[in-house]
């Protein structure tokens, strides 16, 4: 998990290699991107334009040899004006417009590409990577870096012409006074850049005490009533109020660092301006320029330091955006290290595109072949593992956390493949077939049972996704889970809620049955549940499991008594190897592991029967 | 409101701090027109400027280029001046926001922690915190910038205005001409705006519960081999969140072109007609050029009028959404303030309860005596009322007919806190800070002391497995630290009980969790330890509870059996047949055992 903490620590300096991944995602947005940029150098012109009108505007209409008479000449360049600020407007509509698109397309597409890489992903890294790092990803990440790409780029291109065009123009009409006006840029350059700098150190320290507000909300609300035992409201509300008081002054801090850019930045704005009036006032008085050119100098000196601004924030962004690149890259970059072989993939298909039309028929004989297996960087799970499964067999796994119950699962799954020996299926290395070949014909259903918002419907289906209206009821029928849903208020149609919190486990247990039988598997693995439910909806699980194992091989991680009673063959395992085999009454026989679990659990149910 | 209210009087001085230089920032900004006014006037000899008195004083020289420079060299001055405003007035701002929500968040973790029981027991967690943090947030955002912006765009616009009028006052009327119709446009589309965000935030939450659901049930997708299923799933998600979002701008943008159009329109307006103006000599080019510049610094901040508007109802929101917790009472509105000592003598006499929102007792009828120093252990179905009747005894629940007393004291005597510490209870699910094991351990204690920390580590059977951990005591655990299996848990949760002498114990089903044989260390220790402390034992365990001095039977709010387990051993109860069935004295285990 170490490695997952870390990622709040932005990387400063600039990778060039994040970059140009980063800018191919652009690359879709092309088009967009040119056309937006083109837009963006429109505004910079009007934008510098309307000044030029100004001083037009004073210089001739109001220069003392203008003719009351030619007073046309003003409606004229009022249309003008109004022309141009027509233009304008419609040029900015267009700029949000586009650089909206080109942000929500390029985030659409990235979190698209992300998630199909997720479906592409084996298990291994679901074992290890925490939902919310990869939900952190999806979500807050590829938002930030559209966002930044879209108008962090289009906002550079804008700032750049519009600093261009105004230096231009002002060298154009006057080249001493264009120099004078110009002076403290550089200078505002450094100091803007060195403030976000700081800043962003400042902000960073915030956000993080912020989190510790959070959690100590979180603490105090789920702990609240063992607090109240042990009677530390104060103690807790002591060092609560020291976090807020941190807060509190690392934000203020901020602030403070944060509000002396912008006076800095004025501050030298105004210098700047003083310079072009006090030389330009020379100028005028001298009759170097007119009281129009001064007028638009100084409107320029003005215009002039929002861009540097902007550019000295988006490159801040950037900072932060590269680093929301780094994240979403490993994402999308994630090496695959469990799939089909091109072989296989050509004669059977991938998981998206299958050419079912080749794949084999199923029967369920299952043989592990000297099977070894460990989990990355971790301790050898199974050493030359051996078992052989006849079709139709419904097996019980039993032994304690860590034994390799589960392993054995996942690798018949192939949600793992072995590290050494191979796994046969119907007599063939499973590895010559496709994966989705096998999923096809496997049911998993789990401990804990998962279902999707949408309806009751619609999670049965999932499990065959054409099946039809009759075909769903009759699946819900088989393991008695059709009493239920009759009784909920839109049957069938019933929505079931996020995560299907909308039912109770044991209704969530009978579906996540019925949807394994509508898909019909030839295999099914049953992690089966060790959740207290109530005793009605017990004997009813208990009936579904026993028609769901008829006619498949059956793997359980069992844990009810009745299932691993009923089991063909029971396997009891230790360390990776199986230490007692055979069924009920013959494990019993043997007075070992077996016998004393089957008591223990005996009594422990009888107990809970009675309490 | 009331509550922030009070909050806030408390900050009132850095609050006018803040209004002062806001309003003297909004003041000075309507000066520089002036200023390039002044210098352009005075370039052009036309008129005499219209500043006090004393600055034209101080300005003029009679040599024009000392003049200028006097000017400029003032200008810059200013500037400064500004500048050091502004710095003083983002920091009062934040001062005072940030006061605020430091205040409220201690106020709601303080009210949160003495909110009763039943309020915690029936909450929804993720809205509590959610309700804590971002509405607090939202507070605290509104009283840093929106509020002070109210009285910048007064300021401005007052100042602003007057200069005007000063100027001109016909011209001042055209030049404001459009600003009722951008205050109203811009109320308008950031209502529309606030609408639309919200539709964008529902695509995105289902677009997120999408992705959760795949990745939290990624064997059964997986397994089922439906990723090109899910893959459609989201892509339609996908599509329908990035066209809200793109609706979003597209709005924006209408609103932006559309503002910026009137906006600069009003410049027009007054440029040419400023114009005519100036040629009609009524005005001096210095003043046209003044007159453009300030409608400029009036016209902007207006257009954000609407953004204030929509903050503000935001706020009112938040400020509610707070209010409702703010106005549950906490359990400390009905409280005791005796602080005796307490020896441990227990009464419950014919006590009843039941839940506000049900008619059926949960306890009925309850009458008990428990002397000090006896062991008693309680027996009985979920349900039968075994951890009602604890926390009565805490005044977790407060009961409603009967009387519950401790050394012949009635209980609503006691202060809860008092009463608290000396009733030690091991909640059935114990919760962990997340600090380190150490921290817990001895989290009552005033001050750290290793000592007692290790020795009730040992007490608890813990030592061993915390020796265990690669970082030992300094192991951090809880919500972001190491999980602990339940079973170590619940020791961590006895150890820091067992760290103090407390007259009375109680254990809510918490050694059930734990062996065989480290339970019954556990209970010989605490024996050793304090054998004239009062034990209550919560349990399904027969080998626990036939070791107390005496057992309860209890049976849907009732007591049905009393006595020791030689006595109960002999009635034909719920006791007996929980004995026969831990004991492998059942016909049925007798039938498996025979069969071999």
């Amino acid at each position: 998990m170490a490695e997952f903490l870390k990622e709040q620590d932005y990387n400063d300096s600039f990778e060039f290699e994040t970059w140009k991944k980063i800018l191919r995602y652009l690359l879709p947005q092309r088009k967009l991107l040119i056309i937006s940029i083109i837009i963006a150098i429109g505004i910079a012109f009007v934008e510098t334009l309307l000044p030029l009108l100004n001083r037009y505007a004073i210089d001739t209409f109001l220069s003392g040899d203008f003719v009351k008479t030619e007073s046309y000449k003003i409606i004229i360049f009022a249309v003008i004006y109004v022309l141009l600020v027509f233009v304008f407007a419609a040029l900015i509509r267009l700029f949000i417009i586009y650089a909206g698109k080109i942000e929500t397309s390029t985030a659409a597409q990235l979190r698209e590409k992300a998630f199909r890489k997720l479906q592409k992903l084996p298990f291994s890294y679901y074992d290890k990577t925490p939902t919310g790092w990869i939900m952190a990803r999806m979500t807050s990440d590829s938002r930030k870096l559209s966002n930044i790409l879209a108008w962090g780029l289009i906002d550079v291109v804008w700032s750049f012409m519009l600093m261009i065009i105004i230096a231009i123009v002002l060298f154009i009409v006057n080249v001493k006074l264009a120099l004078i006006t110009l002076s403290v840029v550089p200078l505002l350059v450094l100091v803007a850049i060195y403030f976000r700098k700081k800043i962003l150190i400042q902000w960073r320290d915030v956000r993080k005490t912020n989190s510790k507000i959070t959690a100590g909300f979180s603490e105090s609300i789920m702990g609240a009533t063992t607090t109240k035992t042990l009677v530390l409201e104060d103690k807790h509300l002591e060092d609560f109020g020291s976090i807020t008081s941190r807060m509190k002054r690392s934000s203020v801090r901020a602030v403070t660092i944060s509000s002396l850019l912008w006076p800095t930045v004025l501050f030298l704005g105004y210098v700047g301006t003083s310079l072009s009036t006090f030389f330009g006032g020379m100028m005028v008085y001298n009759t170097f320029i007119t009281v129009g050119t001064l007028f638009m100098f100084i409107q320029y000196s003005m215009q002039f330091f929002e861009p540097i601004l902007n550019l000295t924030n988006i490159l801040s962004e950037f900072q932060q955006g590269q680093a929301a690149a780094e994240r979403i890259i490993s994402l999308i970059d994630s090496p695959l290290d469990l799939s089909d072989s091109p072989e296989v993939i050509e004669k059977y298909g991938d998981l998206f595109d299958k050419k079912i039309e080749n794949w084999e028929d199923l029967d369920g004989n299952i043989e592990f072949k000297d099977v070894s297996f460990k989990y990355k960087d971790g301790e050898k799970i199974l050493d030359r593992f051996n078992l052989k499964i006849d079709a139709g067999m419904s097996v019980a796994l039993v032994g304690e956390t860590g034994s390799g119950k589960s392993t054995i699962v996942n690798l018949i799954s192939r949600f793992y493949e072995p590290t050494g020996g191979q796994i046969l299926i119907d007599g063939k290395n499973y590895k010559r077939r496709s994966i989705a070949w096998l999923h096809s014909n496997l049911g998993y259903v789990l401990q804990s049972p998962h279902l999707f918002t949408g309806t009751i419907k619609d999670n049965i289906a999932y499990g065959k996704l054409d099946a039809t209206f009759e075909e769903i009821v009759s699946a819900a029928k088989t393991v008695n889970a059709d009493r239920f849903i009759s009784k909920t208020p839109n049957g069938y149609n019933s929505e079931v809620g996020e995560g299907g919190n909308k039912l109770s486990v044991g209704e969530k247990q009978l579906l996540s049955f019925a949807r394994a039988v509508i898909a019909d598997p030839k295999i099914l693995i049953l992690d089966e549940a060790t959740s207290s439910i109530d005793t009605e909806t017990e004997k009813l699980i208990q009936g579904a499991i026993d028609t769901l194992l008829k006619g498949r091989t059956s793997f359980i991680i069992a844990h009810r008594l009745s299932t691993i009673v009923n089991a063909d063959l029971i396997l009891v395992l230790k360390n990776g190897v199986i230490t007692e085999r055979g069924n009920h009454k013959e494990l019993l026989e043997q007075k070992g592991y077996y016998h004393r679990l089957y008591l223990n659990q005996f009594k422990e149910k009888k107990t809970k029967e009675v309490l | 409101m009331k509550q922030l209210i009070k909050i806030g009087k408390n900050h009132k001085w850095i609050f006018f701090l803040g209004i002062m230089f806001t309003i003297l920032l909004s003041i000075t900004r309507s000066f520089i027109p002036k200023v390039i006014e002044y210098v352009i006037d005075s370039l052009l000899g036309d008129a005499v400027p219209n500043l006090p008195s004393f600055v034209v004083d101080l300005l003029y020289a009679s040599d024009f280029k000392t003049h200028l420079l006097n000017v400029t060299f003032g200008f810059a001055i200013f500037a400064l001046f500004r500048g050091f405003m502004m710095i003083g007035n983002s920091v009062s701002k934040a001062n005072f926001s940030e006061s605020i929500a430091r205040d409220l968040r201690n106020k709601m973790y303080s009210h949160l922690q003495n909110l009763s029981y039943s309020y915690h027991n029936n909450a929804d967690t993720g809205d509590l915190i959610q309700r804590s943090t971002t509405d607090i947030d939202t507070i605290r955002m509104f009283f840093q910038n929106h509020v002070f912006n109210i009285f910048w765009i007064s300021g401005l616009s007052v100042s602003v205005i007057y200069q005007m009028v000063l100027i001109d006052p016909v011209l001042t009327i055209i030049s404001l001409v459009v600003l009722p119709i951008t205050v109203g446009i811009s109320m308008f589309y950031f209502k529309k705006i606030e609408k639309i965000f919200t539709k964008v935030e529902e695509a995105e939450a289902s677009l997120t519960t999408t992705v959760q659901e795949n990745l939290n049930g990624v064997r059964v997708v997986k397994a089922f081999s439906n990723e090109q299923y899910e893959i459609d799933k989201f892509v339609e998600k996908n599509e329908f969140y990035k066209n809200r979002s793109l609706k979003m701008y597209y709005k924006m943008a209408n609103y932006w072109s559309t503002s910026d159009f009137i906006t600069l329109i009003q410049y027009c307006l007054t440029l040419v007609i400023g114009t005519f103006y100036a040629l009609e000599g009524n005005i001096s080019t210095g003043q046209l050029i003044a007159f453009i510049m300030l409608v400029q610094i009036v016209v902007w901040p207006i257009r954000n009028l609407g953004r204030i508007v929509s903050e503000y109802s935001k706020t009112v929101v938040s400020i509610d959404r707070l209010n409702k917790i703010f106005d549950v009472n906490d359990e400390y509105e009905s409280d005791g303030n005796l602080t005796s000592e307490i020896k441990g003598e227990i009464e419950f006499k014919e006590v009843s309860f039941k839940f506000d929102d049900s008619d059926q007792n949960l306890l009925d009828n309850i009458s008990l005596k428990i002397n000090p120093g006896e062991t008693i252990a309680l027996v009985g179905k979920t349900g039968s009322g075994k951890s009602t009747l604890i926390k009565l005894l805490i005044r977790l629940l407060d009961y409603q007919s009967g009387a519950i007393t401790i050394d012949g004291v009635e209980l609503s005597k006691y202060s809860k806190k008092h009463l608290r510490s000396n009733v030690g209870v091991i909640l059935q699910e114990p919760f962990l800070y997340s600090k380190t094991v150490q921290e817990n351990i001895g989290i009552t204690l005033k001050k750290r002391d290793e000592k007692r920390i290790i020795r009730a580590a040992q007490l608890a059977s813990l030592h061993n497995d915390i020796q265990g951990f690669e970082k030992g005591y300094e192991t951090i655990v809880g919500e972001k630290g190491v999980t602990l299996s339940g079973g170590q848990k619940q020791r961590v949760a006895i150890a820091r009980l067992l760290i103090d002498d407390r007259p009375i114990m109680v254990f809510d089903d918490s050694l059930s969790a734990l062996d065989t044989e480290t339970d019954l260390s556990i209970r010989e220790a605490l024996n050793d330890e304090s054998s004239d402390t009062t034990v209550l034992i919560i349990t399904h365990r027969i080998t626990t509870a036939m070791e107390a001095d005496r057992i309860l039977v209890l049976e849907k709010g009732k007591i049905v059996e009393n006595g020791t387990h030689d006595q109960l051993i002999l009635e034909n109860g719920l006791y007996r047949k929980l004995y026969d069935i831990q004991t492998g004295l059942s016909d049925e285990l007798e039938e498996i055992i025979g069969g071999e």
